[in-house]
């Protein structure tokens, strides 16, 4: 073989070798760019439900403070009928069912971006996205283009619904992209729409949150004053269980600062991708697997 | 589909209600008399409910059920001003009670624009 053949041959294979490793780079990114929005999900999931959870918590012990604080008629004697279920169902009404499902969507919406991503990315068609992802998807972007989705002030509900419309279409026909740089820029604008929206329904959370966490131990409080009264220093007994007793009752609000910046950190990742022509990504889609892990580990921890 | 200006309104009567109600609280954990703790407690119920039905209100996704949540909250503005008469009489701190009274105001003249 003739020297200059062979620096032919051996450049080729450097440069496929190259190529390959980018592509693999590039892969590995987009599959933790694609947990990390899943994880992400997960926490935010948490959130929805404890909103739920807190809002039952809250009229059970309501009621029961009503019941235990109920006075004697002073002409009869007697206590005037306060119901007091000790076994109640709850329906939320703060946060319905059919509301949690619409923000469930808008969640799913991320989620399914990142598995359409991650299939581009792969190199695969479309049957890597299930068919239940690709009629979820046609389900949402139905929603969307009914005006579905409601703002909460963050930005005006027609471009959210804009929004969700945009990155559906793209979960439903991601293989007219060649690569994930272009799918992920093409996105960008839509995506940070979706996250704004999803941050500000999580501050409205933690204040309706806030406002039951502090009615629940507010009723603590003056039935403890109430034991003190009555029971003198015994009542210190009374504090110990109440203090035992309701962080098992109600949850400390959760702090959403580190969700809301897990969800920035998911447009950040996403820029990155739209940027990056490999693995260029791999530092800000870092930074989002970190705080989704963390994002998950609180927010479970505190149901 | 509630416009921006609607929901920006909600979005200000639940930070309002909030702010009476950490006021409320203050009073409640400072109360050294049972009989007042329990009255306190009970306008912070008040406050509580309707701060869920302003959150509800702001998670409804189209016209009818937006019309529904905001007419139920418009519809009680005569018992926030009955909590609002109760707060003043209850509240020692005359400069206290004021402030939780002013708070309601300002969520009470939001919900009037819904």
């Amino acid at each position: 073989m003739r020297p200059l053949q062979l620096i032919a041959i051996l450049g080729a294979a450097v440069g496929m070798s190259a190529c390959s490793t980018g592509l693999t780079q590039m892969q590995d990114t987009v599959t933790k760019f694609d947990q990390a929005a899943h994880s992400t999900a997960t926490a935010q999931m948490s959130l929805f439900h404890q909103v739920q959870a807190a809002e039952c918590s809250r009229d059970f012990y309501a009621q029961a403070f009503q019941f235990a604080t109920a006075q004697k008629d002073q002409k009869s004697d007697k206590y005037p009928v306060v119901p007091l279920d000790l076994t109640p169902s709850c329906t939320p009404q703060e946060l319905t069912d059919a509301q949690l499902r619409i923000r469930q969507k808008l969640m799913d919406t991320i989620t399914l971006y990142a598995d359409a991503i991650q299939a581009l990315a792969s190199g695969t068609d479309d049957a890597t996205l299930s068919k239940n992802s690709q009629s979820l998807a046609g389900n949402i972007q139905g929603l969307a283009k009914q005006q579905g989705f409601t703002a909460v002030t963050s930005t005006d509900a027609a471009a959210l619904n804009a929004a969700v419309v945009t990155i559906t279409s793209l979960i439903l026909d991601h293989t007219k992209y060649k690569e994930v740089k272009e799918a992920a820029s093409s996105v960008q604008p839509d995506l940070t729409i979706v996250v704004a929206q999803l941050k500000a329904e999580n501050l409205s959370d933690a204040a309706g949150l806030a406002s039951k966490a502090g009615s629940v131990t507010n009723d603590f409080h003056t039935a403890l004053l109430s034991a003190r009264e009555q029971r003198g220093p015994a009542s210190f007994l009374d504090i110990a269980q109440a203090h035992m007793a309701l962080p098992s009752i109600v949850a400390a609000p959760p702090d959403v600062t580190p969700l809301n910046a897990t969800l920035d950190a998911l447009v950040a990742a996403n820029q990155a991708l739209a940027r990056a022509s490999n693995g260029g990504a791999l530092p800000e889609v870092s930074d989002l697997v970190s705080r989704a892990q963390q994002a998950v580990t609180l927010f479970n921890s505190s149901k | 589909m509630p416009t921006l200006s609607k929901q920006t309104n909600i979005a200000g009567a639940i930070a309002s209600i909030r702010v009476a109600e950490n006021l409320l609280t203050q009073q409640i954990r400072a109360a050294t008399d049972t009989l007042t703790a329990i009255k306190l407690t009970n306008e912070y119920h008040n406050l509580d409910s309707y701060l869920s039905q302003l959150l509800h209100a702001q998670n409804s996704a189209d016209d009818a059920s937006f019309a529904d949540a905001t007419a139920a909250l418009q519809s009680q503005a005569s018992g926030l001003e009955a909590d609002q008469a109760a707060i003043r009489a209850i509240v020692g701190d005359v400069q206290t009670a004021a402030s939780i009274v002013n708070y309601i105001t300002q969520a009470l003249t939001l919900i009037a624009k819904l």
